[in-house]
């Protein structure tokens, strides 16, 4: 009996040592306890600081944000970016406005750059092996490996991806310098395979882009370029404007053939399972196919169709035959060069070249090795000293090339890193690297457009040194980064000033020329002065030969005189092209900094092609024996770099919706014949190395395959370490993304490095489900073109009640006067890519509650993004679906609250007065959306205790930092329309204008799938996403009449696939 | 627990509460319910122990330019041509835009915004005897010294922007807008003090407010 009150199954509330009444009876104890006086102590108010600016900045009004223009990157995709500044301290990252790529939007990743910049890892000195040192000692040590150079053998340069002009001019002059330096290139997120396709066609150093606004059909291999790959959000702007079928009436058509269900998978209109082994016979079937449909792909003469040409194969070919010039083929950097050259090939075959898929001159490190190359000249003694520049090799390197042991074999090895890591450990040497956020730069996009990098804040644990400082102590050059980049710069403006310094210095050589021959024409003269009083001619003829000398020393005269009067022109036309193209210069850079952008520097292009590296095509793939492994990048962590960031952690995968764990995703014929379910545990063994992870069966695998992302598994970080598995030990450098040859086995007796029996796995997906006793509510709502254009409000059809049933309680309050905000997603546009979920907990301080309290439900997202599937079991369809509150007019959770913490204001709102908020969660219960979140732990201070004072820098000083015990949810930033408000107010007329308030989720949507704005406005964007016959709102029936509306998704299948 | 201990831990609860009214004392006042009161964030002016000055506030890096802070019009933004002289009249509004338009309720602005910031120590009508000099500071120049009225527009924009000898610049104070405004408002106050009567309008010459004829 005891046992039972003492564990309260309801809420899986892990056993503690108090019951309800053991608590009450420690209450009374505390009371008594207090009336001795020992709780005075901690019941006052703290004692708090004004401290102001002694100088004011110009322009800055304390607590009013400003923003600054700057840029990011992962990989090669480049991002330009605004910050929001609150009083000098970076606080939110959006896109920038101005930025052709981003256009207002950013990534997840963009958006928590500002947490990876706050994160106390960060901290410390330069370590010698192992032991603090100043900095100094480590300026010492650089110049004097930098007199150890000489022409560079034995000094090996590590990159990452990094496309900034000036870094990439400093590994030119290094290489210039020191012609012998070995430079490597290595990072997860880079794109080698593709470069080596470019190569395979004559087309080296290009990078490919798409602009998929313009095609019909696309269709990807093994590409997740809507999320993980290439400028997804670019891409993902493209898509959605393809797909805008109330404008347009027409949509585009997406194939995509994968293994893993990718984000891209998702949005699929058409989705292939299959093997990522069996991609490239997949894309050689196309390109054969193209070839019956009269469409001669180069190369392809030489491709055997390998019998996979299936009625996708075929649906693929036709359409893209018939889509010449507007469609794309899309290949994934997990597949080998080949299939990006074949997929070349077929976009210019297909007249697609300049119009939906264009080339740039790469910006990135030409010529670099690999890291399997670094580990061969490591293993021939040729490196002596290594720089590592940034990155993680050790963990995000294949595991057969043992990195780890290699870099311990280097007598100096130097690691320039964010914060210490596995790479760290085996280095003899740390240097901090400088955040983004506090150092200057300079980044292009593959599109060729260059942003200038600017720090928002000092750094914040003293000195740290930048990727192009290093290389430039290398050099000898002791610069700050921000000289380095406006050398860079400046270089480049100077042509006319160069011509005129030029010339200034020919016509000083002119001078000098007429100078010496004046010299000599006097020395002449006087010698032949002396002759004459020496030999003491006639006269006359000595008075004709004076007469000549004077005569030409006369001419020489004025030859200098004319020779000085031109170079000082010549030196005038500098020095005034110096002031004004220096003041050109400065303006030039200053307007750079306001805008974010510098012109686009170079033009896309078709280059020309030579098919020539086609003709050897691989054989067609042996079938897979036992399973196939497959190593992808997580969508949130990517290659592990935001493994510290607990939003990141906490962000659920687009398409499993698991937090804080990495799984082998296998498909449910290949997780029967395991005999495995959910959460066991597997015990891999792949090329002579194992792993232990949970088995999460997920839909849309192939049979056959398991699928686990990187990420995971780290050993350092204060967030990180210690979640999910690092599947990186498995990887070799021979196969790095797939191989088959694994063998798999539930690990059930335990033993030796088990992890038990089960690992719980936390996935949010059916927290608060919305269909409640069985019963499906129409709640994503889906159709065809067909549907859609048969009868455009098909969406109507799902009601479950006609309208005139649906009958209120009682007369309803809610005023229709002023501003009346609201909300449209359109479910269409939406591609699930979490931007909006990151946004709105950067904006709105939500904290993360870690695995845990996610298993229980507790998790924070004021914005939630559920995703459904439909259709087959094993190929199903899905859709994502943005859930914020949704504000209903007619709210229940207003109805039922027992003290009005929750109450309407009179723009439509549905507001929580946190204070007044007892923690019934009666609200909660009666939300039929279920988007209210209770605070049950006092997160915010969960968050301080592990992240330290610099969390508080974060926070967004317009918001409310929730105390344990309350609701909280969506308030459709209820501070952004209140700065709004005010603003108008201030102005005079009161008035908000159309677009003033644009909640950040709205602000970041690459797609422009959030509408927001005034409903009683007629002529605002929310009004006229309103007026589609898409638009439907959740549970009508409820007669809750939510502000918050969504607009119904359209497939656009293939009627020959049916 | 029984009933009377609960009933005892009650009492001395609210004895505790009552005792906490109408002491004297150095420390800060008793509050009973902190939530939310003080956050975990950082408000403007606010202490962390982040940074060794233990400021919050931290400074834009040199060389950085915000969004909307180019201020790379010397017209607008030093109140000087292209030549480096100052201004003779009020510049555009934007360095494309339209002229900065010198109306009444731009002198309105000049006005309530030269009261605040100006009047303590110009006084009101720019004669240089505030209410600060009052007080033992340092008596400014008159605006109607010949001196003064000589100077551009633009060189009145530069001094409130920069300052002048003992005066502190008010560039972080005032906005680039309303310093145009008092600029304005010191030049009509200039002109007010030498204007002649025949420029009263004809209607309110004779009017009490302007004082008998």
């Amino acid at each position: 009996m005891l046992e039972q009150d003492l564990h309260n199954d309801e809420t899986n509330e892990p056993r503690r040592g108090l019951n309800r009444r053991q608590f009450l009876g420690g209450m009374g104890a505390t009371a008594a306890a207090a009336s001795t006086g020992s709780l005075t102590g901690c019941i006052r108010k703290p004692v708090e600081h004004i401290l102001p600016y002694s100088r004011r900045p110009e322009d800055l009004i304390p607590g009013k944000a400003m923003y600054f223009a700057t840029a990011m990157n992962i990989g090669n995709n480049v991002q330009g970016l605004l910050i929001e500044s609150q009083d000098g301290r970076p606080t939110k990252v959006e896109g920038n406005p101005n930025h052709p790529l981003n256009r207002g939007a950013a990534s997840a990743t963009a958006q928590v750059w500002v947490s990876d910049l706050y994160d106390a890892d960060r901290a410390g000195k330069p370590l010698s092996k192992g032991a603090e040192v100043e900095w100094s000692a480590a300026e010492a040590m650089l110049a004097s490996s930098a007199e150890r150079l000489g022409d560079g053998s034995g000094t090996a340069l590590l990159l990452p991806c990094l496309p900034s002009p000036t870094f990439q001019r400093l590994v030119a002059q290094l290489r210039a310098k020191a012609p012998k330096v070995q430079v490597y290139r290595h990072d997860l997120t880079d794109t080698p395979n593709a470069h080596a396709g470019a190569a395979l066609v004559g087309a080296a150093g290009a990078e490919v882009s798409y602009q998929l606004e313009k095609a019909s059909v696309i269709a990807a291999f093994d590409s997740d370029f809507l999320s993980t790959e290439g400028d997804a959000v670019a891409n993902a702007r493209g898509y959605a404007a393809g797909r805008d079928i109330d404008k347009t009436k027409t949509s585009s058509r997406l194939y995509v053939a994968e293994a893993r269900h990718s984000l891209t998978g998702t949005v699929a209109d058409h989705r292939l399972r299959i093997q990522s082994s069996r991609i490239v016979a997949t894309l050689q079937a196309v390109a054969a196919e193209l070839g019956k449909l009269g469409v001669s792909v180069p190369g392809a003469g030489s491709v055997s169709a390998p019998g996979t040409s299936g009625k996708w194969v075929s649906a693929v070919a036709a359409d893209l035959a018939g889509a010449k010039g507007s469609s794309a083929v899309i290949v994934g950097e997990r597949q080998p060069a080949y299939a990006h050259a074949l997929a070349t090939a077929i976009n210019v075959a297909l007249g697609n070249g300049g119009k939906t898929v264009s080339w740039q001159k790469s910006a990135d490190t030409p010529n670099a090795g690999s890291l399997a190359d670094l580990s061969a000249a490591i293993l021939e003694g040729k490196v002596e000293q290594i720089f590592v520049l940034g990155g993680n090799p050790v963990y995000t390197g294949a595991a057969d090339l043992n990195l780890g042991a290699l870099l311990e074999r280097v007598p100096l090895s130097v690691h320039l890193s964010a914060r210490p890591n596995e790479t760290t450990a085996k280095c003899t040497w740390r240097l901090p690297l400088a955040h983004g956020l506090e150092s200057w730069g300079d980044l292009t996009t593959r599109t060729q457009v260059t942003s200038i990098v600017q720090p928002l804040i000092a750094p914040l644990h003293g000195t740290a040194m930048t990727e192009t400082e290093l290389l430039a102590r290398l050099l000898g050059d002791k610069s700050s980064a921000y000289d380095l980049v406006r050398a860079t710069w400046k270089a480049s403006s100077e042509g006319p000033l160069k011509s005129a310094k030029e010339s200034a210095a020919e016509a000083q050589k002119r001078v000098e020329a007429a100078q010496k021959q004046l010299d000599a024409v006097r020395a002449t003269a006087e010698t032949s002065e002396k002759k004459s009083k020496k030999k003491k001619r006639k006269r006359g003829k000595a008075a004709a030969a004076a007469a000549a000398i004077a005569a030409g020393v006369a001419a020489a005269e004025e030859a200098l005189a004319q020779a000085k009067a031109s170079a000082k022109a010549a030196q005038d036309r500098v020095s005034s092209f110096d002031a004004v193209a220096g003041a050109a210069f400065e303006a030039a850079w200053r307007r750079s900094l306001h805008d974010g952008v510098i012109a686009e520097t170079g033009k896309p292009s078709v280059p020309s092609f030579d098919w020539k590296g086609l003709s050897d095509a691989p054989a067609a793939p042996a079938p897979v024996k036992d399973i196939e492994l497959d190593f992808v990048l997580d969508s949130n962590l990517l290659d592990g770099r935001n493994a510290n960031i607990g939003w990141m952690q906490e962000l659920p995968d687009p398409v499993t919706k698991l937090t804080w764990d990495n799984a082998a995703m296998l498909s449910a014929a290949t997780a029967e014949a395991l005999g495995a379910v959910n959460e066991d545990i597997l015990h891999i063994r792949y090329a002579g190395r194992h792993l232990r992870v949970p088995a999460l069966v997920t839909m849309g695998i192939p049979d056959g395959t398991a699928v686990i992302q990187l990420g995971y598994g780290r050993e350092t970080g204060r967030v990180s370490t210690g979640v999910g598995a690092n599947a990186g030990l498995l990887r070799t450098s021979g196969a790095p993304w797939f191989g088959d040859g694994a063998t798999i086995e539930v690990d059930r007796v335990g033993g030796p490095g088990s992890l038990g029996r089960k690992q719980p796995l936390a996935i949010v997906q059916d927290h608060k489900t919305l269909h409640v006793n069985g019963m499906r509510r129409p709640i994503a709502r889906v159709g065809d073109v067909e549907d859609y254009n048969k009868q455009p409000d098909f969406v109507n059809n799902d009601e479950l009640l006609p309208p005139e049933k649906i009958k209120s309680l009682w007369t309803e309050p809610n005023e229709r006067d002023g501003h009346q905000w609201g909300m449209s997603i359109d479910l269409n546009a939406c591609t699930g890519c979490n931007a909006c979920a990151i946004a709105c907990q950067t904006e709105n301080n939500v904290s993360y509650v870690g695995k845990r309290d996610v298993l229980l439900g507790r998790e924070m997202h004021w914005l939630r993004i559920d995703r459904y599937f439909d259709g087959d079991d094993d190929e199903p369809q899905a859709i994502s679906q943005p859930v914020p509150c949704l504000q209903c007019e007619n709210a229940p959770c207003e109805q039922v609250c027992p003290v009005g913490a929750t109450a309407h204001s009179p723009d439509g709102m549905n507001d929580m007065a946190y204070n007044r908020c007892i923690g019934t969660r009666y609200c909660a219960n009666n939300c039929p959306a279920k988007v209210r979140r209770f605070n049950y732990r006092n997160f915010a201070k969960q968050n301080d205790d592990e992240l330290g004072p610099l969390s508080f820098l974060q926070r967004n000083p317009d918001v409310t930092v929730r105390f344990r015990g309350v609701i909280e949810k969506c308030t459709y930033c209820v501070q952004r329309v209140n700065e709004a408000k005010i603003a108008a107010k201030r102005e005079g007329h009161g008035v908000v204008p159309d677009g003033a308030v644009v909640p950040a989720c709205a602000q970041t949507c690459p797609t422009q799938a959030i509408v927001f704005g005034d409903v009683n406005d007629p002529k605002s964007a929310v009004s006229e996403s309103k007026s589609s016959p898409r638009n439907y709102v959740l549970f009508s029936d409820m007669n809750i009449k939510p502000r918050t509306s969504f607009k119904a998704r359209i497939r656009n299948p293939n009627p020959k696939m049916s | 627990m029984t009933a009377p201990t609960t009933r005892f831990a009650l009492l001395a609860a609210a004895a505790l509460l009552v005792a906490c009214q109408g002491d004297l004392s150095s420390e800060p006042p008793v509050h009973l319910n902190q939530n939310m009161d003080q956050q975990n964030r950082l408000e403007p002016q606010e202490e962390t122990p982040v940074f060794e000055n233990g400021r919050a506030m931290r400074n834009h890096l040199p060389g950085t330019v915000a969004v909307g802070s180019l201020n790379d019009d010397p017209r607008i933004h030093a109140g000087k041509d292209a030549q480096g002289a100052f201004l003779q009249s009020l510049p555009p509004e934007a360095p494309e835009g339209e002229k900065l338009e010198l109306d009444r309720a731009l002198l309105e602005r000049g006005r309530e915004r030269y009261d605040i910031y100006c009047g303590p120590c110009h006084d009101a009508q720019g004669g240089g005897k505030g209410i600060v000099i009052e007080r033992g500071m340092m008596q400014p120049p008159s605006f109607h010294d010949e001196r003064v009225l000589a100077m551009p527009i633009g060189q009145l924009y530069d001094v409130i922007t920069n300052g002048a000898r003992n005066m502190q610049p008010y560039r972080n104070s005032i906005s680039v807008r309303d310093r145009w405004a008092v600029a304005a408002y010191v030049r009509a106050l200039q002109v007010s003090r030498r204007a002649p009567l025949s420029d009263v309008p004809a209607d309110r010459a004779g009017s009490e407010r302007w004082g008998a004829p």
